[in-house]
């Protein structure tokens, strides 16, 4: 697959408010009909119904095992304190422990290209206790622009209040 | 029980939509929730 990485290297301007997302006791919740960004950034707060349990980012209700991400971080709940995924997983990580208050921050690059994958970073802060606090990477092995993005908790619900923002 | 909500928020119009599960949906989630229970029996599995 050719990827011209040299036309993705380009000056950015600010950061640009897309829309926000405010689910109560949600199953999950999607920012759709996104187009125009090269960066995207999906952050906020808020809480899980159940303890322990992950909150997952898909792109464009792909479902399928077109995903690679791990998550680095302090907790109990993470065994050796990393939690790796097949690269052929369904999500990417971006909270864990997230029955207390949950932030979390994940920022993705290439998201209008039609040529290269999506690539994406982030942290993460859980109050639940005992707390947890970590760092969160993953790739979608897609060649799509990004249309949508969806977080899922693994299991239960979430409220909260979440911002998408894009940059070009 | 009143299911849980599907929340889409379309980037253009700003518009927000709010449904409930689907049955297919629902029957994941009462899944996931089960599977979840069997794996944390020392957690709170109260569900909002």
């Amino acid at each position: 697959m050719p990827v011209n990485y040299s036309s993705l290297s380009t000056s950015s301007a600010n950061w640009t408010y897309i829309a926000t997302a405010a689910p109560s006791a949600a199953a999950s919740f999607t920012f759709s009909s996104i187009s125009g960004y090269k960066k995207l950034k999906i952050f906020g707060y808020g809480y899980g119904s159940l303890a322990s349990t992950y909150w997952l980012l898909q792109f464009n209700s792909d479902a399928g095992g077109n995903y690679f991400g791990s998550m680095w971080g302090t907790s109990i709940y993470m065994s050796n304190s990393v939690f790796g995924l097949s690269p052929s997983s369904t999500y990417i990580p971006v909270v864990a422990g997230a029955q207390g208050a949950a932030f979390f921050n994940f920022e993705i690059n290439n998201a209008n290209s039609t040529q290269a994958y999506k690539d994406g970073y982030g942290t993460t802060i859980s109050t639940q206790t005992p707390s947890y606090a970590g760092t969160t990477a993953g790739i979608w092995k897609s060649t799509s622009a990004i249309t949508s993005m969806t977080v899922t908790p693994q299991s239960g619900t979430v409220t909260g209040n979440f911002y998408l923002m894009g940059q070009n | 029980m009143t299911r849980p909500t599907i929340l889409e928020v379309n980037c253009e119009t700003q518009l927000e939509t709010v449904r409930e599960m689907n049955d297919e949906e629902y029957a994941k989630y009462l899944a996931d929730i089960a599977a979840y229970e069997a794996e944390h029996p020392e957690e709170d599995g109260s569900v909002v």
